[in-house]
């Protein structure tokens, strides 16, 4: 694999006052190569909209910091850079959007306005020459009526119409990462597969890399090349996209996909995994799954297990993997 | 926009009318003959029918309550009986003062109100948001009379540094006419510029939280624009209500402030009209600075529907 765009190295989220610190993301490494899509998946509360948040340093502190780890982009460790290295960053080489596109324009600026100061701040470009980029970008979203639109507030439009928005001024800079923190569930079903599709053509006609998170698995099959099932603040499980679907080796892994209701298969009852997500202030000791694990075993309960390769590209984080790679 | 105008215009028609009619009644509404408490005690019988037939009070309700808006009609408010000179020359004289005096005060609360509360909620639980937030307290407890009292003392007689009272046209002297505004400026402010750092205050912690604040910082924008225009226009929102409401209270506050500076305005007078019962200044007093209030309102609703576009969308 060629030397990757950026790399995350044992990062440490911790929340709370010192002294009383919970660990919300426990030592999480990932790497993500130029034009490749991650898809980081996980239960909600599971670290990793914190994960994608600390990237570009955008965690609420107070209460929440970076205690430890580093990631790198391009050579420079964004964990301990400055505010203003940062903002050379955040909007023009990795851009993000979010989930909620009700609450994430600003009310009381024109949506001309909200793309065109990314190109004039980022690129030194002038009013007339930002708004003519705000028209191309709008076009290029898929928004009808992009000269009238330009001059429209937020809540003049709906919520896919906003989510395109977001994305417009996401990419205006022409970003090399684009991380896209669960962009399509406050939308519905018709406007998520539009916004997925028009992500992915983006994508390949950008040449950028993608963080996608989501708790859908049915979007991370669509569009992911490579998956990261993040539980309880760390991954569980990490390989491409096929390989996690068909032979997922981390029993979370497992269970969260049994749980997607089939309609092949008559249920009478949906399934689920038994037990809920460990809270931050008690989580267990070992592997933090082995509350909630069919297969669990004693030394589960002791050690966290390392992370093991199942096949070249495809690792897991379950002792159980281990002794079935021995055994074969 | 000229129709929203229009329409708030509109709906201040029928408050002006309401107050109109309730000071033209004050003199129906006073306990007793409002004749014999003109004249006096000890009025003779001729003195007091004097007064009376003046005032109109020989009259109808209803035939007085017609030339009372038939005045207003032709701007003539009547005849003040203590100054013996009409009523809209003597607040014609007296209008621009107080509208100096509480102007300045209003132009002291923003200046130093809102910045230091949007700062405080910048570097929330600092020493700096402590200093901000004790000062609000300080700002909000103190009377206004005794704060008044201190500053003469201190800067008027001890200082020596500005005049301890009373007033000088603009057009006489422009300088000292801001040396007169200064004291009881910051005296009427102080009230408000504590109430307003708090709020700002407040507002902006919450304007923080929003996502699009986070967008912002997302978006790579540097510090000043995430809070000197993504997060301030936002604040203006709710703030530019309380600043209304403060001109408001800047106003009605004056009265206090004139009377310890002995400034000649507008509080002063209708003071003086109260304690000399003089109705019908009281009347026209009321009703310009009522006048007064409903177009300052109107004058917050238009920049606040400036500010904020879904207000105007709303009114469409």
């Amino acid at each position: 694999m060629a030397e990757p765009l950026l790399r995350v190295e044992d990062l440490r989220v911790v929340f709370g006052p010192p002294g009383r610190e919970q660990v919300a993301v426990d030592g999480l490494s990932l790497t993500l190569g130029p034009g490749e899509v991650l898809g980081i998946v996980g239960e909600s509360g599971c670290g990793k909209t914190l994960t994608a948040l600390s990237i570009l340093r955008l965690i609420p502190n107070p209460p929440g910091r970076i205690a430890g780890g580093q990631i790198l982009f391009r050579g420079q460790d964004l964990a301990h850079a400055s505010e203003k290295a940062m903002n050379r960053i955040r909007g023009k080489e990795i851009s993000m959007i979010f989930q909620e596109p009700m609450t994430a324009l600003n009310p009381v600026f024109k949506i001309g306005e909200q793309i065109g100061e990314t190109l004039r701040v980022h690129d030194g470009l002038t009013r007339a020459q930002a708004r003519s980029g705000a028209l191309q970008m709008l076009e290029r979203v898929g928004i009808s009526n992009p000269a009238q639109r330009l001059g429209q507030y937020p809540h003049e439009l709906s919520g896919g119409m906003r989510q395109r928005v977001m994305i417009a001024i996401a990419l205006a800079c022409r970003p090399q990462i684009l991380i896209a923190d669960e962009p399509t569930t406050a939308l519905d079903v018709t406007i998520q597969a539009q916004i997925l599709l028009l992500l992915r053509e983006l994508q390949s006609e950008l040449g950028m890399a993608v963080v996608l998170i989501t708790h859908d698995l049915g979007v991370v099959a669509q569009v992911v090349d490579r998956v990261a099932v993040m539980y309880a603040g760390r991954i569980v499980e990490e390989g491409s996209a096929a390989a996690v679907f068909e032979r997922p080796s981390h029993p979370y892994t497992r269970l969260l996909l049994e749980s997607i209701p089939t309609l092949d298969q008559q249920q009478d009852r949906l399934q689920t995994i038994p037990g809920m997500v460990p809270s931050l202030s008690n989580l267990p000791a070992g592997c933090r799954f082995h509350p909630r694990c069919p297969d669990v075993r004693p030394a589960c309960r002791e050690a966290a297990p390392a992370s093991f390769e199942v096949a070249p590209g495809h690792r897991a984080a379950c002792i159980a993997v281990n002794n079935y790679r021995h055994a074969n | 926009m000229p129709e929203f105008i229009l329409r708030r215009l509109l709906i201040a028609l029928p408050v002006l009318l309401l107050v109109s009619l309730i000071s033209a009644s004050i003199m129906e509404l006073v306990p007793g003959d409002p004749a014999v408490l003109i004249a006096g005690q000890s009025a003779s019988d001729a003195e007091i029918a004097m007064v009376r037939e003046q005032l109109g009070l020989n009259r109808p309700f209803v035939e007085r309550l017609g030339s009372w808006y038939a005045g207003i009609a032709r701007g003539d408010l009547g005849d003040s009986i203590l100054l013996n000179r009409p009523v809209t020359q003597a607040i014609a004289e007296r209008v621009p003062v107080t509208l100096a005096l509480a102007g300045f005060a209003l132009f002291l609360t923003v200046a130093i109100g809102l910045p230091c509360g949007i700062i405080a909620a910048v570097r929330a639980n600092t020493w700096v948001d402590q200093a901000v937030l004790t000062f609000a307290l300080i700002g909000v407890s103190v009377p206004n009379f005794w704060l008044s009292l201190m500053l003469i003392v201190l800067f008027g007689v001890m200082l020596d540094w500005l005049p301890a009272g009373g007033y000088v046209m603009f057009a006489d002297d422009p300088v000292g006419w801001v040396r007169c505004l200064i004291l009881p400026g910051l005296s009427l402010a102080l009230l408000q510029v504590g109430l307003l750092a708090r709020i700002s205050r407040a507002t902006m912690l919450e304007v923080l939280q929003q996502d699009y604040v986070r967008t912002a910082r997302a978006k790579g924008m540097p510090m000043w624009s995430v809070y000197g225009k993504h997060a301030l226009k936002n604040v203006m929102v709710p703030v530019i209500t309380v600043i209304g409401i403060s001109c408001g209270l800047l106003l009605s506050g004056s009265v206090v402030i004139e009377t310890v500076y002995s400034i000649p305005g507008m509080g002063r007078l209708l003071a003086s009209a109260v304690f000399g019962r003089d109705y019908p200044m009281i009347q026209g007093g009321l009703l310009v600075t009522a006048a007064v209030l409903v177009l300052l309102n109107l004058l917050v609703d238009v920049l606040y529907a400036l500010i904020d576009p879904r207000v105007r969308y709303g009114q469409r």
